[in-house]
This record gives structure tokens, C-alpha cells and sequence, in this order.
């Protein structure tokens, strides 16, 4: 095979995709949020988008997904680790410690409008939590504090750590990989899940440096 | 901005991108809401002096579907996976065959050139690399395709 006909071969692959298009994302209806309307939700507007879709949101994994990238770039807004009581912010009793402020973002009702983005994700958690029968990686203590443990990362580097909400990443906090184990620990009772588990394919962690 | 007209406008360009570093359409399909997603939220580092929207959101699109593998454990068994793509013809089976085999940079520089429409300065952006770069690691792509084109 030379070049042109590899060129030629590939050009045909490359068209052969392009028609395989669709139209639309089957999974965005009509009903779903605009892109301007997670816009402005994306700067603390246009929360009546939310009120108007208060019934359709939870039952949707597109509007899920996008809520909760939404929170997510809220919240990280301000997160933050902190120097707590060890080196370089990392606690071996209970891992990568956050400011109380980083947490009230989520928990305070400094804005509705964050408030209720907390209402759909929580609910979401609250429908795939299962009670605890024995520590696992991802647990609600007694207080509602969020507990993240991944074991088998490369040490040293800087990563952060998100719960997939339906798939979407949405960060609980990041921290360096201490000998392969990476700890987060979040309050959330905002949520009003205690002493319950989620499943490990929930958590996910990604190189900071990456996104 | 209107983020909607933005969706329509390069929606098509942005599921190839995404398409073809996937190879499904259900990833594709959450590749391209991400995309579009973080594009709204990174708006401001946005500069038209640096490059065409269509580029930016390009790379955003690229980057994203580079993070579903990784965050789907499969970055490294690209190689395994099947393009669902049904071109019902021997050669393009080949052809596929042959692609999942590539190095995962030299199989990206070498489809994303086509997306690119072989702008390389485009490719390198896309890829976060140097033109002379992308440009090695497509002559190699090539090199190692056509050897395998005609073993198969």
C-alpha cells in the first residue's frame, strides 16, 4: 500500500463517520435545560430554569449529568485544601482536611440557588447509597461527613477525587497521593445521608493537572 | 454568547472529535455534553487571537473524551475496543483493525489530521503538542499503517 491509496482509504473511513452523525442527542428532549440557560446557572443566574423543571430534572440523566457539572464548577470555585495539623495538608487520621467555608458552599444556604442544585445530587445519592455493613472506599460517617479512600495511586502526584453523578465527575476535594492512598474526607449533611456506603464505581480520581 | 447557536453550529464537529477517540456513541453522545459544558464554563479563556472557536472547542472535546477513557479504565486497552462503525467492507475492517493497533498519540495525530483538515497548527492544538511533533508522530502512524494495510 502506498500513500494515496491510504490517504484515499482513510479519507473514505474519515466520511463513512461524518454521515454517521445524528441529528440530535436522543437523550435531550425538548424539556431538558438549554446551553444559555446552564450558562447562567453556571454564574448563579437563572434559577427559575431549575423551578421550571422541577419534575422533569431528577427523572433525566442528560439535566442530571448537567447539574451536577454545574455544582461542580461552582464548588470548585472556592476548594481549597488546608494546612490542617500535618505537612502539606495531608492528616493521616482523616486525610485532606477543606475549610468549613469550601464545604458551606454546598451546606449553607448562602445561595438558593446552590441549594437547590444540592437538592437534585442529594437525592441522587440519598437513591444509591446502601446501609454500611463494613468500611468501604466511599462512606457517610455518623455526621454526614463524606469519606473517600482509593488505595493503589501513584504516590506523589496531585489528584482530585469526584463522584460520578450519573456518569458526570463532580469533585469532593483533591489532595496528594501519600504511599499509593489517596483520603478525602468532606462534610456533606446537607445531603442527610449518615452511615451508609456508595459503591466504588462512584468515585473516581483524575490528575489535577489534566482538566 | 449564545451557547445554543454555539451547540447547533459545531455540534457535528465536535461528536467526530469524539467519536473517533470513543468509538461508541454512548460515550460520544456524554463526550459531547461535557464538551459543550465546560465550554460555557471556561468561556473566559477563550482568545479568537489564538485560534478559531471551532479549534478551541475542538481541543475541549478532545480533552474530554481522553478523560472518559481514562475515567473508564481505558486508556491504555484502546486497542481493544471495537468501532461500532459497520462499513460492511473488508478493507475498512482492515483498515480498523490496523488503527486500533496504532500507539494512541500516533493514531490520534493521524485521524485528527483529517478532522483538521490537515492543518497542522490545528492538530497541535488539538493535541497540546508541536506541529513538528504531531507531524513525527502522523509520519509514523502512517509508516506503521501501510505495513500493516499490507500484511492484512
Amino acid at each position: 500500500m502506498n500513500d494515496i491509496e491510504l490517504d484515499m482509504m482513510l479519507d473514505r473511513w474519515s466520511d463513512a463517520i461524518a454521515l454517521r452523525v445524528p441529528q440530535e442527542d436522543a437523550r435531550r428532549t425538548d424539556e431538558c435545560l438549554r446551553y444559555d440557560e446552564i450558562a447562567l446557572l453556571t454564574q448563579n443566574k437563572g434559577k427559575e430554569a431549575l423551578v421550571s423543571r422541577q419534575s422533569h430534572i431528577p427523572r433525566c440523566a442528560w439535566c442530571l449529568k448537567a447539574v451536577a457539572m454545574i455544582a461542580s464548577h461552582l464548588e470548585s470555585g472556592g476548594a481549597y485544601p488546608v494546612e490542617d495539623d500535618v505537612e502539606d495538608g495531608y492528616n493521616s487520621q482523616r486525610g485532606l482536611v477543606y475549610r468549613a467555608n469550601v464545604a458551606a458552599s454546598f451546606q449553607e444556604e448562602e445561595s438558593p440557588f446552590v441549594a437547590g442544585l444540592g437538592t437534585y445530587v442529594g437525592d441522587w445519592l440519598r437513591s444509591q447509597a446502601v446501609p454500611m455493613e463494613e468500611e468501604t472506599p466511599a462512606f457517610f460517617d455518623t455526621q454526614g461527613t463524606l469519606h473517600i479512600a482509593l488505595e493503589g495511586l501513584p504516590s506523589g502526584d496531585s489528584m482530585r477525587v469526584n463522584l460520578l453523578i450519573n456518569g458526570a465527575p463532580m469533585s469532593v476535594g483533591s489532595g496528594v497521593v501519600v504511599g499509593g492512598r489517596l483520603q478525602i474526607a468532606r462534610p456533606m449533611p446537607e445531603f442527610g445521608l449518615k452511615s451508609v456506603r456508595l459503591s466504588a464505581e462512584l468515585v473516581a480520581a483524575e490528575p489535577l493537572a489534566h482538566t | 454568547m449564545d451557547f445554543e447557536s454555539l451547540y447547533q453550529q459545531y455540534r457535528s464537529y465536535v461528536w467526530t472529535i469524539c467519536y473517533r477517540i470513543l468509538g461508541n456513541e454512548a460515550d460520544t453522545e456524554d463526550a459531547v455534553q461535557e464538551t459543550f459544558i465546560k465550554a460555557i464554563t471556561s468561556i473566559h479563556t477563550f482568545n479568537p487571537a489564538k485560534g478559531e472557536m471551532k479549534t478551541w472547542l475542538g481541543k475541549i472535546a478532545h480533552n474530554v473524551s481522553i478523560d472518559i477513557l481514562r475515567r473508564k479504565g481505558r486508556f491504555t486497552e484502546l486497542k481493544d475496543i471495537a468501532y461500532e462503525i459497520d462499513l460492511n467492507n473488508a478493507d475498512f475492517e482492515a483498515l480498523q483493525q490496523c488503527l486500533s493497533q496504532l500507539p494512541e498519540k500516533q493514531r490520534l495525530a493521524l485521524i485528527l489530521k483529517r478532522v483538521s483538515q490537515n492543518r497542522w497548527e490545528d492538530v497541535a492544538l488539538l493535541m497540546g503538542l508541536t506541529v513538528d511533533q504531531v507531524r513525527y508522530l502522523e509520519e509514523l502512524a502512517r509508516n506503521s499503517m501501510k505495513r500493516c494495510m499490507s500484511k492484512e
